[in-house]
């Protein structure tokens, strides 16, 4: 192999810029694909799926840079992908056109949204890295003999047109890379040569594998993988092979690692490429390995932020492991989430998944648990806005920006707080259960729109059934519905109780009008509003409890309701950037947020209303039940650089993350400040009210700072 | 008794990680015998409540101007003439912008207690505690001691943050009850005490070894103040020598950033210009060391 420094910057080009060789031009592949799938519909769907999947694998261009070790390029032209789109839309035309014009209606407006997540999966990494793709077809021949039915006849058939045509694209990029004759590239065809005829039996064979199969199910499939799975555990086993029997050196290994998390970050996937490391084994024990610190290292030194990585934490995580990823954190590096396992195992158990396939827990997209290799958990099909339902219950079930009748009409005054506070759930379960309604019927159409063989053929259940994973194949067909807006909800409920039904400062109708008038010419009571009505993210008692009730009534709307596929609903608390989407689409609310800005983040408290700081926030996050949102809810924290720069800092560091693990904390990201946040914050000091700088014994607020001794801290954030 | 006592403080602050070991909440007293020059924490100096005055904060909204004397907006400025203020906080309610703070606030022990209890989760993740400062907080000893002799009650790791010009006796109430003390030396020639606190500094380090004849944990804490107490730093080390109790020194950088809060609080501000540099730092850290 090349030095990797030496061909590093070469390597990001080929992201940038294609150079197709072998193969059919994408004009004149095009064409055949469509005919292909034409042909092949006539009998189904899934068939028609395969027969152009296993063409575009046997004959679209390949693209090998010449200094490259690992192959992936296939001039695929997003033909499957937009496959995938035209059913999604035939399915809202035709099948499920009255679901489809509802859901319009209750997007259009901010409310939910309730798709086909077709992503938020991964295949099963353990036996493919294991067993190779050779090991796929070898178990859907043993149980083709066993097939019972046309219809599993069937599903194995296709997924073998389609695996065997991997080979053959595995063979063809093989010849290609010993076209191309260069050191890399015969490393490269060497290992693909060798997947062709078995399973990895090297670290650099097993990151080849996944690197393929990742293109080819993002692309083929259509099934967007979004995580590489538990990196240590799946290649230590190889890794350690390769140094017994001499094959690498250690030194040689750190640089097939460079070479791969490069890769990965020049893909620059959407969203970054997750994976994890750490967590238990099937028995419960710490699985961290030298090899985890190995990857971390060599991630670390490259200073890069995609791919991400979950820390799957649990009670015997290494203090290794955790101190070298809060150094990592504190000195600017925030690609890391720690995800409590224990939580998350015991959430998928409550959504009926047994101990042993919870054993089996991963981490998909952002922050979402999931059980590896027999769950499909759809993690964001079904996003709910929280805040809407204030809104609502405010007027009448009719949404006050585009005049729409989209709630119940709950009525228009209330004589208590009691009956105003029913309303807001009775508008929130009726968002929930129309989002729920709409997802069960796209769903049961699903055999017509996304029949996944590459996927499928990964999972025992699906191939011992014969069925397709999103067609009754998978032993967890499950369906996420998140919530998100929680603190705008609970903090417009705590102000509705104060100023109109405690301190009486105004009535409904005067709130509902400025509210309508996006709070002009009542600046006065807005301030009111933010300033003296209690917010979620204080530990603050009634509040937080409103945060524990209508979270708990959200999660009991959702959990283990069945879907449309034979599985349930899971509910999950998180937002990623959508709070931006969704709060355009929400007009001024009662907690003194104005028209069309972001509603509040995650679990977050309401943006700069957490003025109690990190430890009561903290305490606030962790009142919400935690063990019944499966699909995950991460609580975001903030520190400034001066909190945990030194050891005392470090000690402090962990003592939080302990903290909230240890009382029953799902998932934790630390955000430690940067000058452009200090900068913001002197732009906005409403919103960074708890913003602390502390020195050396000494604590003051940021915003308390005059310009002038901003201005210098912000100088010596930057040199620091 | 402690039912019905009653201490004045500045502050509760949460998550303090500098005032002692692990997560900390740093209860900060009013009130101080010493006048430092670099003083960060103005607003604890006198007994007496104080509001003060965030000018940049303010929004103009007029909401304090009703309400007394003190407030009026003139071509379009806010004016606060403290003179007619009689620290009622009437304003502090009001103020839109936030741009009032009440300093000198009367609380129980009960009250601390609760206050301080909240985060006694950090505290056992990290080693932490409660740390008592200031001001001068052992000027509120008898308060302090109830307050100490209750978090110990609780289990939970106790620190009191001193300056040493108290009268011997203070130290006697709380030395049971408190873990660790974080005691300040700025100087030991007496000379240059007098020139940079106002005081003395025989009554502290007399204190000092009064605590290490009760063998209890001292944290000694060395401001570095360039042109006023630099020259101290090495008298400072020989000076600790003879004493078994102190387990750690620190030395504390000089910092101005408290030129806004002598502003609100309308104090004339006596914060040296020059902070120290990392090297000056170094270099007094080794001293202690050796």
């Amino acid at each position: 192999m090349y030095e990797f420094n030496s061909v590093k910057e070469t390597l990001k080009a080929q992201y940038q810029k294609d150079n197709w060789t072998s193969g059919i031009a994408s004009r004149t592949l095009k064409p055949r694909v469509e005919a292909i799938l034409k042909e092949g519909e006539q009998i189904s769907v899934a068939k028609a799926k395969a027969d152009a999947i296993a063409y575009i694998l046997r004959n679209a261009q390949i693209d090998i840079h010449p200094n490259e070790i690992f192959a992936d390029k296939l001039n695929h032209n997003n033909l499957m992908i937009n496959y995938l789109a035209s059913k999604q839309s035939v399915l809202k035309a035709v099948q499920a056109q009255d679901f489809a014009k509802r859901e319009l209606l209750f997007s259009a407006t901010g409310s939910f949204d309730a798709l086909m997540d077709f992503g938020h999966i991964a295949p099963d990494w353990d036996f493919l890295i294991q067993n190779g793709i050779v090991g796929v077809i070898n178990r859907l021949e043993q149980q083709q003999i066993k097939a019972t039915s046309p219809e599993s006849e069937a599903f194995y058939e296709q997924c073998l047109t389609v695996y065997r045509a991997m080979i053959d694209c595995l063979i063809r990029m093989a010849e290609v890379a010993e076209k191309n004759g260069t050191k890399n590239n015969l490393f490269m065809a060497y290992n693909l040569r060798k997947l062709a005829v078995s399973a990895p039996e090297t670290m650099a064979q097993a990151m080849q594998l996944t690197l393929f199969f990742y293109n080819v199910q993002m692309h083929l499939d259509a099934t967007t993988v979004r995580s590489l799975g538990g990196l240590d555990h799946l290649y230590q086993p190889l890794f350690q092979k390769d140094l017994d029997e001499k094959r690498f050196t250690e030194a040689e290994q750190r640089e097939i690692i460079r070479y791969f998390f490069w890769k990965i970050s020049a893909m620059k996937v959407i969203a970054n490429m997750p994976f994890y490391i750490g967590g238990t084994d099937f028995t419960g024990e710490d699985q961290t390995s030298d090899f985890t610190y190995i990857l971390l290292e060599e991630y670390l030194e490259l200073d890069i932020y995609d791919p991400k990585i979950h820390i799957m934490y649990h009670n015997n995580t290494p203090s290794r492991l955790i101190d070298i990823v809060l150094e990592s954190i504190r000195n600017g590096k925030n690609s890391f989430v720690f995800v409590n396992t224990a939580v998350a195992k015991a959430a998928l158990e409550r959504i009926g998944i047994e101990p042993k396939d919870a054993a089996r827990l991963t981490v998909y997209g952002c922050y979402e648990p999931a059980a590896e290799g027999t769950e499909v958990p759809a993690t964001c099909a079904g996003r709910v806005n929280m805040a809407k339902a204030v809104e609502l219950a405010l007027n009448n079930g009719i949404d006050p920006i585009t005049q729409e009748q989209v709630g119940l009409m709950t009525g228009d005054d209330f004589e208590t707080y009691d009956d105003f506070y029913q309303a807001v759930k009775s508008q929130l379960a009726f968002l929930t259960k129309n989002c729920m309604e709409i997802i069960t019927e796209y769903e049961r159409h699903y055999s017509v729109v996304c029949p996944s063989p590459i996927m499928s053929a990964t999972y025992e259940c699906s191939v011992t059934k014969g069925k397709d994973l999103y067609c009754g194949g998978a032993k967890y067909g499950n369906t996420s519905i998140v919530g998100l807006g929680l603190a705008t909800l609970v903090d417009s409920c705590a102000a509705v109780k104060k100023v109109i039904f405690e301190e009486k400062i105004i009535t409904f109708d005067e709130l509902k009008k400025d509210l309508l008038n996006n709070w002009q010419q009542a600046e006065d009571i807005q301030l009111y509003v933010k300033k003296n009505c209690d917010k979620y993210g204080n530990n603050s008692s009634e509040v937080d409890q409103f945060a524990v009730d209508l979270t708990s009534f959200f999660s009991e709307l959702i959990n283990l309701r069945p879907n449309g596929r034979g599985g349930v609903f899971r509910c999950g608390m998180f937002s990623v950037d959508w709070c931006t989407d969704f709060g355009f689409a929400t007009a001024a609310t009662p907690d003194g947020r104005n028209s069309s800005e972001p509603i509040s983040k995650n679990i977050c408290a309401s943006l700069g209303m957490d003025k109690k700081g990190v430890t009561a926030f903290l305490q606030s996050a962790l009142k919400l039940p935690s063990y019944d949102i499966s699909d995950g809810c991460v609580t975001d924290v903030v520190l400034h650089h001066s909190s945990v720069h030194d050891d005392d800092g470090m000690i402090a560091f962990r003592g939080i993350l302990y903290a909230f693990m240890k009382n029953g904390g799902a998932s934790i990201h630390f955000n430690v400040l940067n000058p452009t946040i200090l900068r913001e914050a002197q732009q906005h000091p409403e919103r960074y009210q708890n913003l602390q700088i502390r020195l050396c014994g000494w604590n003051v607020y940021f915003v308390d700072l005059s310009r002038d001794e901003q201005n210098a801290f912000i100088l010596q954030a930057e040199n620091g | 008794m402690g039912d019905l006592m009653q201490g004045v403080i500045t502050d509760i602050k949460r998550f303090a990680v500098h005032d002692g070991d692990g997560i900390r909440t740093t209860v900060f007293f009013k009130g101080c015998p010493l006048s430092c020059v670099w003083c960060h924490n103005p607003e604890g100096i006198i007994s007496a409540p104080q509001i003060a005055y965030f000018s940049h904060k303010c929004m103009h909204c007029g909401q304090c101007v009703h309400l007394c004397d003190s407030n009026s907006i003139v071509n379009g400025e806010h004016l606060f003439d403290r003179n007619a203020c009689t620290q009622c906080g009437t304003c502090l309610t009001k103020c839109q912008g936030e741009a009032f703070k009440l300093y000198g606030k009367t609380v129980s022990v009960q009250e601390v207690m609760q206050a301080v209890l909240e985060d006694r989760l950090f505290y056992e993740t990290s080693g932490g505690g409660v740390t008592l400062s200031g001001g001068e907080c052992l000027l509120q000893s008898e308060f302090c001691a109830e307050v100490l002799k209750n978090l110990k009650k609780e289990g939970i790791h106790t620190a009191v943050d001193t300056c040493g010009f108290v009268p011997k006796t203070a130290f006697e109430q709380v030395a049971e009850f408190t873990d660790v003390f974080l005691y300040d030396i700025k100087a030991v020639d007496e000379a240059v005490h007098i020139r940079c606190t106002g005081r003395s500094n025989q009554l502290i380090l007399e204190n000092l070894k009064f605590l290490d004849s009760l063998n209890k944990q001292v944290e000694i804490r060395v401001p570095f103040v360039p042109g006023w107490n630099d020259g101290e730093m090495e008298k400072i080390s020989l000076f600790l020598k003879e004493f078994s109790c102190v387990k750690k020194v620190k030395v504390l950088p000089y910092h101005n950033f408290a030129k806004s809060k002598y502003m609100a609080l309308g104090m004339e501000n006596t914060l040296p210009d020059n902070q120290p540099d990392d090297s000056q730092i170094k270099k007094a850290q080794l001293l202690f060391k050796k």
